[in-house]
């Protein structure tokens, strides 16, 4: 109902009267109407009635939504700002949040289909943007939600994601696999990473960079390790050494790199990744000493192999005591890095016949 | 802006006011009064906490400055916290004594009033050192509390008929981390002010070192986004670099070193005693997985007991726990059980994933003495652990 003079004059009238609950009325009696001429004419001073003017002539379309969200904000604005008296601003606020709401829900019903496909691209964009919010925010759990909409969204085909922009691809991809790398699983963070990657153009070095902070450490965990090349390539050079020492299971090295490069790993977000390489430098230095003894030893003595030379090896590369030695053998055996058992009473370490060291691709997901 | 210009721990109005509907707390009760109709000590009383609501104007006159705050939160943990021991030379001062949890509840309630009053007051407010200070004494008290009303604190006592922390309502854990939140949140925001400002605060790297043992304890998935966070400076403190390291220790696995620092300190012990009862029960089970079955094998205690970091009580309440025999000729060992006698035996079945029904409350209860005394010397920061302390240590002597 526009009263005398005009819906905007109304709206200004009731406002200087902080009268709320007269407010609430007038708006009301925009639903399911449409404006008269009078209403249209009346000149408005006033930007929020000239907002529900607006989303009152454009009705149910996406154009009547922004001019009705529009209201809405500079109405919250106006509520925020007024320091005193602010109590019968919240009757209004009550239509103008619900029928924003209404007309969201309306929209989003009709027509839905092409308007998903329409917006899709778009929402992926905002997905993009809030994973990074999230993750400035520091509140890394929030990211999960949203990263389980767009994957549901991906297996029910709510979108194909060769038809998208590969820029967007890339950031998505990269964005979902740091989440995954931070998040411990490092099998779905390397095909995340590894498509964003591929995707990835060759001239673009910075961002292939970034994406192999992250890939890198998940490489190595599954037991691929990168060449000097590619770490240089990619300016990764301060990887190199860990890299060393993963390979040729120099524990000593391995905890001087990662000391050396812990603030740059924790920045990263990688440092907890890369510090779970070590149970793969303990387990090749085992290896090492395990070959070694083999040359020494014959026949049976082979696979029963006395704990004094790793324990020595333990506690010259990493100051671990015998004891602790056995604990650090006894979790190497329970995740599949070597096979075998151990006799305190003993003091033997049997192995396996039959590939006593596993590929490390086969137990890595397990440390 | 607000300047809160209330100089005492409560006005008298709110005073009167809760003495007349009744809402006076009992450790703000005059000595001597009525108990059908308490009278209220000015001089213990302290201010409530008040939700905020909408359109609700807090009037300066309400509003307590940063230095009256403190010495709110001063007064509260030296006198209040250790209210329940009637021989800590507090005779006289309540008209009742409380339990922990009523002492609990109370201080809960005031040092959230104090924190509301701070907050009032920012901007200006969180650039004093008094902001901090509060923040800091409200944190220990939450981390302690947290630790004392653990569910296997009451049960254990409950079971051994101890005097102490009963069964009881007044905390509730996920109030307690919520407490501790709003804490930190604030806290860690002046912090970070400070020190863009050239000026940190003495506390940071203590308190840095407390949360990211909180994380680990509590929801270690946040761990990476929080140190990815971090101040590069911070990050190379010794105090911060060893918490650090021992998150990477016990995430991957190297639990003995992490047993080691999780008995490092008072703090340490305190806000990681479930890990460390979960990284001793994970050894245990991964040594004995690791040995043949149809050997056998023997342990002598005093290694093990090296080994997980405790004493002989607590190592053998762990075995029986988990069905290990134990011979004491010719000296104490653990048996572990043959192939035949194994099947279904705690220690061989799924991978531990909390340390199930394993005391170890009262065993640091007792290894640290932590007496009425030392509560207080906790909550005032005298027990923190110091930078000099952990370049000393290192993680590599052990």
């Amino acid at each position: 109902m526009a009263g005398n003079g005009g819906f905007c004059r109304s709206f200004v009238e009731l406002c200087d009267l902080n009268d709320g609950f007269e407010l609430h009325k007038l708006l009301r009696t925009t639903t399911g109407t449409h404006p008269t001429e009078e209403d249209k004419k009346d000149s408005c001073d006033d930007d929020i009635a000239a907002a529900v003017v607006a989303a009152w002539s454009a009705g149910d379309t996406p154009e009547g939504l922004e001019s009705a969200l529009d209201a809405l904000q500079k109405w919250s604005n106006r509520y925020l700002d007024r320091n005193a008296k602010v109590r019968w601003m919240l009757t209004p606020m009550l239509w103008l949040a619900a029928r924003t709401r209404q007309l969201a829900v309306q929209l989003d019903g009709s027509d839905s289909r092409r308007y998903r496909e329409r917006v899709v691209e778009g929402a992926l964009v905002i997905c993009c943007e809030l994973l990074r919010l999230y993750s400035s925010l520091g509140q890394a759990s929030q990211c999960a939600f949203v990263l389980t909409t767009v994957g549901n969204a991906s297996k029910n085909n709510a979108f194909d994601a060769v038809k998208l922009p590969k820029s967007l691809l890339v950031t998505l991809y990269f964005l979902w696999g740091k989440h995954l790398v931070m998040a411990g699983s490092i099998e779905e963070a390397e095909d995340k990473l590894n498509r964003a990657l591929a995707i990835c153009p060759l001239k673009a070095a910075r961002n292939r960079c970034q994406i192999l902070r992250y890939l890198i450490p998940c490489r190595l965990r599954l037991g691929q390790y990168p060449t000097q090349g590619l770490l240089k390539r990619n300016d990764l050079q301060s990887l190199t050494g860990i890299v060393a020492a993963t390979a040729t299971g120099n524990v000593k090295r391995f905890s001087e790199e990662l000391e050396k490069q812990e603030d740059t790993l924790i920045c990263w977000g990688t440092y907890l990744v890369v510090e779970k390489l070590k149970i793969v430098a303990y387990r090749n230095l085992v290896r090492h000493v395990y070959e070694i003894q083999c040359e020494l030893l014959e026949g049976a003595q082979k696979v029963k192999q006395d704990l004094a030379p790793f324990e020595q090896a333990f506690q010259w590369q990493d100051d671990c005591t015998p004891d602790e030695t056995l604990c650090l053998l006894a979790h190497l055996i329970y995740i599949g890095a070597v096979r075998g058992y151990l006799s305190d009473v003993h003091r033997k370490v049997v192995f396996s016949k039959e590939m006593p060291f596993p590929p490390v691709s086969s137990w890595s997901t397990k440390a | 802006m607000v300047v809160g210009s209330l100089r005492e721990k409560c006005s008298a109005e709110e005073a009167q006011s809760r003495q007349r509907e009744r809402l006076l707390d009992p450790l703000e009760w005059r000595k001597g009064c009525s108990l059908q109709r308490p009278e209220v000590d000015f001089s213990l009383a302290t201010k409530k906490y008040q939700r905020s609501s909408a359109g609700k104007e807090f009037l300066p006159e309400e509003v307590r400055p940063p230095d009256i705050c403190l010495e709110t939160m001063d007064f509260l943990i030296d006198s209040v916290l250790d209210a329940d021991d009637a021989q800590d030379g507090l005779d006289g001062l309540f008209a009742v004594t409380p339990s922990l949890p009523q002492i609990y509840s109370y201080l809960h309630d005031r040092c959230r009033a104090v924190r509301m009053d701070l907050h009032l007051q920012q901007p200006w407010s969180s650039r004093t050192q008094e902001f901090v200070t509060c923040h800091e004494y409200c944190l220990r008290f939450e981390a302690l509390s947290r630790f004392l009303f653990s569910q296997r604190l009451k049960t254990t006592n409950a079971q051994r008929g101890d005097a102490g922390a009963t069964p009881s309502d007044h905390y509730d854990e996920r109030l307690g981390l919520q407490a501790i939140s709003q804490t930190i949140d604030p806290l860690l925001a002046a912090y970070q002010q400070a020190r863009e400002e050239g000026t940190p605060f003495e506390n940071e790297p203590f308190v840095q070192r407390l949360v990211i043992l909180l994380l680990l304890a509590t929801s270690p998935d946040a761990l990476p986004a929080h140190l990815a966070a971090l101040d590069r400076r911070l990050v190379g403190h010794p105090l911060v670099r060893e918490a650090i390291e021992a998150t990477g220790h016990f995430l991957s696995g190297h639990y003995v070193r992490f047993l080691r620092f999780a008995a490092s300190d008072l703090w340490a012990s305190l806000v990681l005693v479930d890990l460390a009862d979960l990284a001793r029960v994970r050894l245990l089970w991964l040594r004995a997985r690791a040995y043949h079955k149809a050997v056998g094998d023997r342990w002598p205690l005093k290694q093990l007991a090296k080994l997980l970091v405790c004493d002989a009580e607590l190592l053998r309440h762990l075995l029986v726990t988990y069905k290990v025999e134990v011979v004491e000729e010719p000296e104490a060992e653990a048996v572990l059980p043959r192939k035949g006698a194994w099947e279904d035996h705690p220690l061989f079945c799924e991978f531990p994933q909390t340390a199930g029904p394993f005391a170890s409350h009262a065993h640091l209860w007792r290894s640290h003495r932590l007496s009425v005394a030392r509560r207080r010397d906790a909550v005032k920061g005298l027990m923190d652990p110091t930078e000099h302390g952990a370049e000393k240590k290192g993680m590599r002597q052990f």
